[in-house]
């Protein structure tokens, strides 16, 4: 009878609404997810899909014009939206870290890696400047450098774009925070270099028990990554549930789409074939994104979708649940038989 | 110019002939920048017409001074690039500009944003190519517009300056701007990095296309793997200057043979399920070549 | 050319270009509308107030103050029209040539610009009264002479951004020559540059101007300019304390309205640092920002 407390998740977007520009345009609309601490959980999208603007939301810092106009943002059962600039202040850093995409333009090119690393060490850590270099030293080889003290001295551009990331990676757990928020942290980064970071937010996982948010458009490194992954299209949250799930058995037709189009799984069979037939073409996604704040009755991604009905374009599209998984469509790719996991 | 024309001026080959029509052959180049510093050490690559090559190279490989000396904007310390037969790197000045004005190398450049000009429509930057050579304006007409077409674009696009149009389209017209004066060898360099990933697959089948029915020879230099399975013929690899593995597309992928591109075939993220390799594995693989390429290199 | 139109946009453009263009007219049109000779004497009317007759009252010979800036306005701004002139054919054409015509033609011209800036302006001024004579032209000259390698940086500096710009080089690719590079991609991009360059010029060498007439260098009176009408009156400032503020009002009004347009220029170019949020926003929707991907 008795069932095991439901834990509360680290972090629960409710309904989250966010507008943009003078126009106020919908660029975010009732996203919802919840991630539980140690979870690493992918919000997986394209460009102006509303990913970006979600994390920016929940680090409160979204640019001027945009705005929250609806939802909440519950981070250890406080609500982000309705914070304060000081209780935001708290939780930044000590609570939440966030790594982004090009890492030179965040750091100070004029400073050392050592000395932006202890700033943050005195500055919300509260530790006195002795104590802060040392665990700045410490902090940087748990990122992986090779030689930490010598980073320490180190400026900016003498580092590699790799060790750069690494060096914010530093900064950003550097308080122990519960929860990393990393927007296309390796996108700009060499192949090579990408997979050491994976590695490295692997660790980082198990060693803090770090929740992390991965933000990508790649989705094979939310495959080898992410617990869970949540598809945004034109704002929207159009599936979401386990990654295994997700990505082998897709249920909504653009998360299909996706998949066809990256090919990633298989591309080293695609060269195979490619070179043996010179035939099949390239699997596309005909037409574009709707743009900012156009929002059609109905499924966004029915324009694109090859296998839109009529009743696709209709009234709301309600979300169906499955066992562990959400998804946004009427007509769903035909459920697969789970193959022996 | 009639079709057949084009393809026969494009070196394209014919279906009985078995040996491909060598277009580009560079051999032993070594190119130094700034102070004394070797970016390129011996470097030997060569494009048959009608195929696509893939470059691979990582940041410091050198893939886009490789670019850049094959195209003459940067001078070679020794080695020699051939066209054809015709040696480029002695080509200066007045020569040199008319050989570009000839259009038989064009190069489609990384970040579709800065390489056309803001203030230009798009119809001038397409045809800017054909107006230096001195085509007269009609056909400059002509021209442009079935370069756009052919890259999928359309014709109402050509009175847009390029910040009124999307990324992916801003690539295509860099496309149509190389290919409208009907060039022999096209370089791409990370043709498709700055797209959306729905959009790449649009550019990827372009450039195959035009491997197919122009019969146009066409480097494409990236650090994405997956788009250059899709389309190559044959791989290099570069790392650090040196040509380090070269061969076909196929065997490259499934059976690399030296430590930095097993390295690079290791470290590319799979979806899961039709991975062979399991994360742990990989990270052995990937340490292990770590260290031989190291050795190797410094060897 | 879209920088020009941006510029438009906003409201103090709008006034400075108008307060320009009526300092045209005067200078363009001035003797046809004054309303009187400015070196006719009137008997017994010397050193009065505004009046209906005199709309500016008359000075210490009885001439009409408001004939006499009308006047003014030709000579002191052709004068400073002509340093300018100076100054932009000796820098800007060089400057841009220095960019593109390989590096011993750079090397000179750097040099000799430096050389340039090296002279004090007062000495260069006496040399070149001493060899040419004294007289406004003269000193103008002069002025143009040192002005130019200002010219010459700003637009070689301009010109060198423009260069490395990946569209030039895809430009090169296609066989453009250097010229036609210039002609197509960088003098239109160049121009809002040199246009702040020029009116902030313009507004100083005025102030040059005035200054040198108020010295009463180069002008044989009784010509009127504008720097010479300020000098008069503030010797006779005893009787008529409000003289000075006419010419004075002019001079600033002028030089003021260049420095203003010129920051409009300079607001709606791609490269300036719009730190005012109004104008941002009233330029946000004109702007072509494109997104990166």
């Amino acid at each position: 009878m008795s069932q095991p407390p439901v834990e509360q998740p680290l972090l629960h977007v409710d309904d989250l609404r966010i507008t943009v520009g003078a126009g106020h345009a919908d660029a975010v609309r009732a996203v919802s997810f919840d991630v539980q601490k140690g979870q690493t959980f992918g919000l997986v999208g394209e460009s102006g899909s509303g990913k970006t603007l979600t994390c920016r939301a929940i680090l409160g810092v979204l640019a001027p014009g945009c705005a929250v106009t609806g939802g909440r943002i519950d981070f250890n059962g406080a609500n982000l939206v309705t914070a304060t600039r000081k209780e935001l202040d708290r939780v930044r850093s000590r609570h939440i870290g966030a790594v982004f995409q090009d890492p030179a333009s965040y750091l100070n090119p004029s400073l050392t890696i050592g000395r932006q690393l202890s700033e943050v060490l005195r500055v919300k850590g509260g530790l006195g400047r002795k104590a802060a270099q040392v665990r700045s030293v410490e902090l940087l080889e748990l990122v992986g450098m090779r030689n930490p003290q010598r980073v320490f001295g180190q400026y900016p551009h003498e580092l590699s774009g790799g060790m750069l990331q690494r060096a914010l990676l530093a900064i950003a757990v550097s308080c122990e925070p519960e929860l990393l928020i990393a927007d296309e942290a390796t996108t700009a980064l060499d192949v090579t270099v990408q997979a050491e970071v994976i590695e490295l937010l692997r660790t980082l996982r198990r060693e803090l028990n770090l929740a992390i948010v991965f933000v990508s458009h790649d989705l094979a490194v939310i495959s080898e990554l992410c617990d869970r992954v949540a598809v945004f299209y034109a704002g929207e949250i159009v599936e979401s549930g386990a990654t295994r799930d997700v990505l082998v058995a897709p249920r909504h037709r653009y998360t299909k789409a996706l998949l066809d189009v990256a090919d990633t799984g298989g591309w080293q069979h695609r060269a195979e074939r490619s070179a043996a037939t010179r035939d099949g073409r390239l699997a596309v996604i005909p037409g574009q994104p709707p743009a900012l704040g156009v929002i059609a009755p109905g499924c966004a991604f029915a324009p694109r979708c090859g296998a839109a009905a009529a009743d696709c374009r209709a009234g709301d599209i309600t979300r169906q649940t499955e066992r562990d998984r959400e998804f946004r469509c009427i007509h769903p790719v035909a459920a697969m038989v789970e193959a022996a996991r | 110019m009639s079709a057949t024309d084009v393809t026969r001026a494009a070196g394209r080959l014919r279906d009985d002939e078995p040996r491909p029509v060598e277009l580009l052959a560079v051999k032993g180049l070594n190119v130094t920048l700034g102070r004394g510093h070797r970016i390129l050490h011996d470097v030997e690559l060569n494009v048959a017409a009608g195929e696509i090559l893939g470059l691979i190279g990582e940041t410091g490989s050198g893939k886009t001074t490789l670019a850049r000396t094959v195209l003459g904007l940067t001078a070679p310390v020794s080695g020699t690039v051939r066209l054809n037969g015709v040696e480029l790197t002695s080509l200066r000045g007045g020569k040199l500009r008319a050989f570009r004005r000839a259009g038989h190398i064009q190069y489609v450049f990384q970040d579709p944003l800065r390489s056309l000009d803001p203030d230009l429509r798009v119809a001038d930057i397409v045809g800017e190519g054909l107006a230096i050579a001195g085509v007269p304006a009609a056909d400059r007409a002509t021209r442009v517009r079935s370069a756009l077409e052919r890259v999928g674009l359309d014709a109402a696009l050509a009175d847009r300056s390029p910040g009124q149009i999307s990324g992916g389209q801003r690539q295509r017209v860099a496309i149509a701007r190389a290919i409208v004066v009907e060039p022999r060898l096209l370089i791409c360099d990370e043709p498709v990095s700055a797209l959306d990933v729905s959009n790449r697959n649009h550019i990827l089948q372009l450039l195959a296309d035009l491997r197919d029915q122009l019969g146009v020879g066409i480097v494409v230099i990236s650090h994405d793997l997956g788009s250059l399975a899709a389309i190559t013929d044959r791989i290099a690899v570069l790392y650090q200057g040196h040509i380090v593995e070269e061969g076909p597309a196929r065997a490259i992928f499934t059976a690399p043979q030296h430590p930095y591109t097993q390295l690079l075939i290791a470290s590319v993220p799979t979806i899961d399920s039709s991975s062979g390799i399991a994360a742990d594995r990989r990270r052995e693989l990937r340490e292990q070549a770590a260290q031989q390429v190291g050795e190797r290199t410094n060897g | 050319m879209s920088t020009f139109r941006r510029a438009w946009q906003l409201r103090p453009a709008k006034i400075s270009v108008v307060i320009l263009a009526a300092i045209v007219v005067l200078v363009a049109f001035g003797h046809l509308l004054a309303p009187m000779d400015p070196l006719q004497q009137h008997d017994g009317q010397i050193l009065k107030g505004p009046s209906a007759h005199f709309w500016l009252g008359t000075d210490y010979l009885g001439r009409d103050v408001l004939s006499r800036l009308i006047y003014g306005s030709t000579l002191s701004v052709l004068t400073a029209l002509e340093a300018v002139g100076i100054a932009f054919g000796l820098g800007v054409l060089p400057g841009l040539a220095s960019v593109y015509l390989g590096r011993p033609f750079e090397w000179v011209s750097q040099r000799v610009m430096d050389g340039l800036m090296a002279l004090p302006f007062i000495i260069f001024a006496i040399a070149v009264a001493a060899l040419l004579g004294n007289g406004l032209h003269q000193a103008m000259f002069a002025v143009g002479v040192l002005m130019a390698p200002g010219f010459f940086r700003i637009t070689r500096a301009a010109a060198w951004s423009f260069n490395r710009a990946q569209y030039v080089e895809a430009a090169q690719l296609l066989g453009a020559s250097p010229w036609r590079i210039i002609r197509k991609h960088i003098w239109n991009k160049v121009l809002p540059t040199v246009a702040i360059a020029t009116a902030n010029h313009i507004a100083g060498a005025l102030l040059i101007v005035s200054s040198l007439t108020f010295l009463g260098i180069g002008v044989v009176p009784p010509t009127p300019t504008w720097g010479g009408l300020l000098a008069s009156d503030l010797n006779y400032l005893a009787q008529q304390r409000w003289a000075p503020v006419a010419p004075a009002l002019l001079i600033m009004i002028t030089v003021g309205a260049l420095n203003v347009f010129a920051d409009a220029i300079r607001d709606s170019s791609d490269d300036g640092a719009l730190k005012d949020a109004t104008k941002r926003r009233r330029l946000g929707e004109s702007r072509n920002v494109a997104t990166a991907r």
